[in-house]
């Protein structure tokens, strides 16, 4: 699958071009940014509903994010530039104080997002999705690629 | 006009104009949410909490939109019914929510 979102406002992704993005899977509502992410495409990760950390389910502020990609290993890191046998998430944050998005660095040092209900696209850097919906980026946290077996 | 005034005209709307502010406020709501990840954030979105404001008797309307297409109603259906018929092994999977849900209004007698 490939092309680029096709009808979405400028507003809410001001920064994402026919030349930054491709989309790489259908519309669907079974997962969202998060468990994309952690690269789950069978569950809609939520605190109090499906959140393998313990977290206030009622507050959606990023230490949620924060906290659960440490709970799967990752620690913060400086940036996006890729590294040698680790793998990357960037986490973004809107004016409210939400976390709005999760980001997962790919081998080729390209970004992949799951877009709420939308599809999943491959885009060339983390602010390709910033500046709209999903606010900015507030950080990365990276960890230790698992061995291959 | 105060919130509980505003709520209760709306709960006693004609069903046909019930049905009609329904579906535009889930018109409004699922084209704003479409992008979202964060429920919090989805279920804050304005069209949202007016739909849990017109209470029970939207609850067989939304039960036939998640039969139809599943998708973040269930912080909604928990507001307004106080129930949570969502089995634990079945959280975080959307398709097996909403069969909950519905199986649940079938068995309330909500929808057929």
């Amino acid at each position: 699958m490939s092309g680029q979102l096709d009808g979405v406002p400028n507003s809410v992704f001001p920064q994402l071009t026919s030349a930054n993005h491709q989309i790489t899977s259908p519309k669907t509502t079974a997962y969202n940014c998060v468990a994309w992410a952690a690269q789950d495409t069978k569950n809609w990760w939520q605190p109090g509903s499906y959140w393998p950390t313990q977290t206030d389910a009622g507050n959606g502020g990023l230490m949620q994010l924060v906290q659960l990609f440490a709970d799967l290993g990752y620690r913060e890191c400086a940036g996006p530039e890729p590294e040698l046998g680790f793998e990357k998430v960037a986490l973004y944050l809107d004016a409210a104080g939400f976390w709005t998005h999760a980001a997962r660095q790919l081998s080729n040092g390209k970004w992949t997002s799951k877009l709420g209900e939308l599809e999943d696209i491959e885009h060339d850097t983390p602010d390709d999705v910033a500046g709209g919906a999903y606010g900015t980026v507030a950080g990365f946290m990276k960890r230790a690629k698992p061995q291959a077996a | 006009m105060s919130a509980t005034t505003a709520t209760n005209f709306l709960i006693n709307l004609p069903r046909e104009e019930l049905e009609r502010e329904f579906h535009a406020l889930a018109a409004e709501w699922m084209e704003r949410g479409k992008y979202l990840s964060n429920t919090v954030q989805i279920a804050l979105i304005p069209a949202y909490q007016r739909i849990i404001g017109l209470g029970r008797p939207v609850v067989p309307l939304i039960l036939e939109e998640l039969r139809r297409e599943p998708r973040q109603w269930f912080w909604a259906l928990e507001k307004i019914t106080g129930q949570d018929p969502v089995p634990v092994e079945a959280r975080g999977n959307v398709q097996k929510m909403a069969d909950a849900w519905v199986a649940w209004g079938q068995q309330q007698h909500l929808i057929g």
